[in-house]
């Protein structure tokens, strides 16, 4: 087991998560919720990565939940805080298996400006959408992602081959 | 010693990770749509936008990587030291690893996560604890996007390949019973008198004669100078054959550990051959099949020892139709015969049993069987047992425990039918 202490703040701060989204939630999603920060923990110190995987399943009831009870913004957050959170323990878990040479810290701080942007463009996107929401199709608003999806994977696979 | 420059060649791949963001995000899109419901989409505006961040943060670096591997041979045991030296164009964070096959890294690492600016060394030790081929290399560098959703893999240099030669044992106390001789001194007894330490017969004094060697009794009662004679000791040509071959009966780590207790033993006796000066050969029976002719020196012992090193259980071809076909060839009627085989395989005793007539034969069988408590094994003991005790009638079978003493095993099985000195035993 290496790197305990933060792979102890970020589960602290994955069961806070937890806690938030499941308030109110019923039963088996709260249960969920809040058993997920074991795997999370298990994995992060033990270099499990699909462990992680497993976490952020278990939190995925809650967040789906939170999306369709409480604001978009709200939602959105959560989902950014619950991947960066999971984003990090992958850090740690690769990082537990190898010796580190200042790889971890300054890919943290990589995952931290990620995390930083997506954020801020986020509350900006969310909020501009919240006003169109009502009069937009779901099964076009649906096609319409989706067919952005793939054209950001057909560049961004460009990208990486140039 | 450095490993040769070579390219690296490069490939790009979506990870794992990459796949589960991209299905998350198609499972929440279909979610809305069944729910008739755009507040799911919500979730999928992080998963993208981080997606995306994270590719600005592509790393566009030229890797270069260099190898030094301390020596390309050992003996099993020994300790061999690696160092990686990684060079980058730009500063990269970059996860190391290097290939390290038939080796255990014990000393330092041959991963790493690096911050990688301008160049790095990475240096770990490799625990040859067994006979064979070590590989060391390729070396791979995974570059990827802070979330790794995408990864760069390179890999570079050419793998370097270490030998770690068999440890030597102790294998004195076997005798050569060879009759045939050849024009060198050496250490097996050949029908003529002359220099040596067996007693041959009395003669009468010549001018030139060594006043030590005369007999004085038998001068006494001759009534003129009597003197001993030596039995003349010379080189003789031997032919050792390794049997690694049918070993299905046993788990693959015990098969490996009788094929590594007899290559030790073959690399053992072809040293203390080689030492006495006689001309020594080899076939193997393994994996790979190889035969090389009775040679002299120092590079016929670097040969078997590199052979013995590439030794492997497996069986592409059998043995008793290699001896059959190629002892006659190789070596000459009357010389020393040595098979190193568990005699696991009644063919291969038929043909040594129809050798023996021609040869000095000498049989050496590790017992595969140490201490077996299955009754399927208990029958092939018995089975073995039974075609040593057959062979036992017409040559030397020393039937031997891996990891004990061989010369106690040589005592028991007894001394050859035209006993010479021990190799490189009494005199040494």
């Amino acid at each position: 087991m290496k790197r305990v202490i933060p792979s102890a703040l970020v589960t602290v701060s994955w069961l806070a998560l937890s806690a938030a989204l499941s308030y109110n939630a019923p039963a088996p999603v709260t249960l969920a919720s809040i058993l997920s920060t074991i795997p999370l923990f298990a994995g992060a110190t033990m270099g499990l990565r699909p462990l992680l995987a497993l976490a952020f399943t278990a939190q995925l009831p809650a967040l789906v939940l939170a999306s369709l009870e409480s604001s978009p913004v709200r939602a959105a957050t959560a989902m950014l805080t619950a991947l960066y959170l999971t984003e990090l323990a992958d850090l740690l878990a690769r990082a537990a298996k190898m010796p580190d040479r200042g790889y971890v810290k300054e890919a943290a701080k990589r995952i931290t400006a990620v995390a930083a942007l997506s954020l801020a463009v986020t509350i900006g996107a969310t909020i501009a959408s919240e006003s169109l929401a009502p009069t937009l199709d779901p099964r076009i608003a649906a096609a319409l992602l989706l067919a952005l999806a793939f054209l950001a994977t057909h560049w961004a696979k460009r990208e990486r081959e140039r | 010693m450095r490993s040769p420059q070579s390219r690296c060649r490069k490939a790009t791949r979506v990870t794992a990770k990459g796949t589960l963001y991209l299905t998350l995000t198609l499972a929440l899109l279909l979610l809305a749509t069944a729910l008739e419901n755009l507040r799911p989409l919500a979730l999928t505006v992080p998963l993208a936008l981080m997606a995306g961040f994270s590719s600005l943060f592509h790393p566009k670096a030229s890797l270069k990587v260099e190898r030094e591997v301390e020596k390309n041979r050992a003996v099993a045991g020994d300790w061999v030291r690696v160092k990686l030296l990684i060079s980058s164009s730009e500063p990269v964070l970059v996860e190391v690893r290097d290939r390290v096959h038939r080796g255990w890294v014990e000393r330092g690492s041959n991963e790493s996560l690096l911050w990688l600016q301008g160049s790095e060394e990475l240096s770990y030790e490799v625990h040859l604890q067994r006979r064979g081929v070590c590989e060391l290399g390729p070396a791979r560098l995974v570059l990827s996007d802070p979330l790794r959703l995408w990864e760069e893999e390179w890999v570079c240099g050419e793998p370097v390949e270490v030998y770690v030669l068999p440890k030597l044992l102790a294998a004195r106390g076997l005798g050569l019973g060879a009759s045939y001789t050849g024009v060198w001194p050496g250490e097996v007894l050949s029908r003529r008198s002359g220099k040596g330490y067996e007693f041959y017969g009395v003669r009468e004094y010549a001018p030139g004669d060594e006043l030590r060697r005369v007999n004085w009794r038998a001068s006494a009662r001759h009534g003129k100078l009597m003197v001993n004679e030596r039995v003349e000791e010379r080189v003789t040509d031997a032919l050792i054959v390794v049997d690694a071959g049918l070993l299905g009966l046993l788990s693959a780590q015990e098969a490996e550990e009788l094929v590594d207790a007899e290559a030790s033993l073959a690399a053992s006796l072809a040293l203390h051959l080689l030492r006495s000066g006689n001309r020594v050969g080899l076939v193997l029976r393994g994996r790979e099949s190889l035969w090389l002719r009775p040679a002299f020196g120092k590079r016929q012992l670097e040969a078997i020892l590199y052979a013995l090193a590439r030794l492997e259980p497996g069986e592409p071809a059998p043995l008793d139709y290699a001896l059959n076909m190629l002892t006659p060839y190789l070596l000459k009627p009357n010389a020393e015969f040595i098979a190193i085989t568990p005699l696991l395989d009644a063919y291969v005793a038929e043909s040594i049993f129809q050798l023996a007539p021609n040869y000095s034969v000498l049989v050496v069988s590790p017992n595969p069987f140490p201490q077996r408590e299955r009754t399927a094994h208990r029958i092939l003991e018995i089975e073995r047992s039974n075609l040593i005790v057959k062979l036992g009638k017409v040559c030397r079978v020393i039937d031997w425990s891996p990891g004990s003493p061989l010369p106690r095993a040589a005592r028991r099985a007894g001394r050859p039918a035209r006993f010479s000195r021990t190799l490189g035993g009494a005199r040494s």
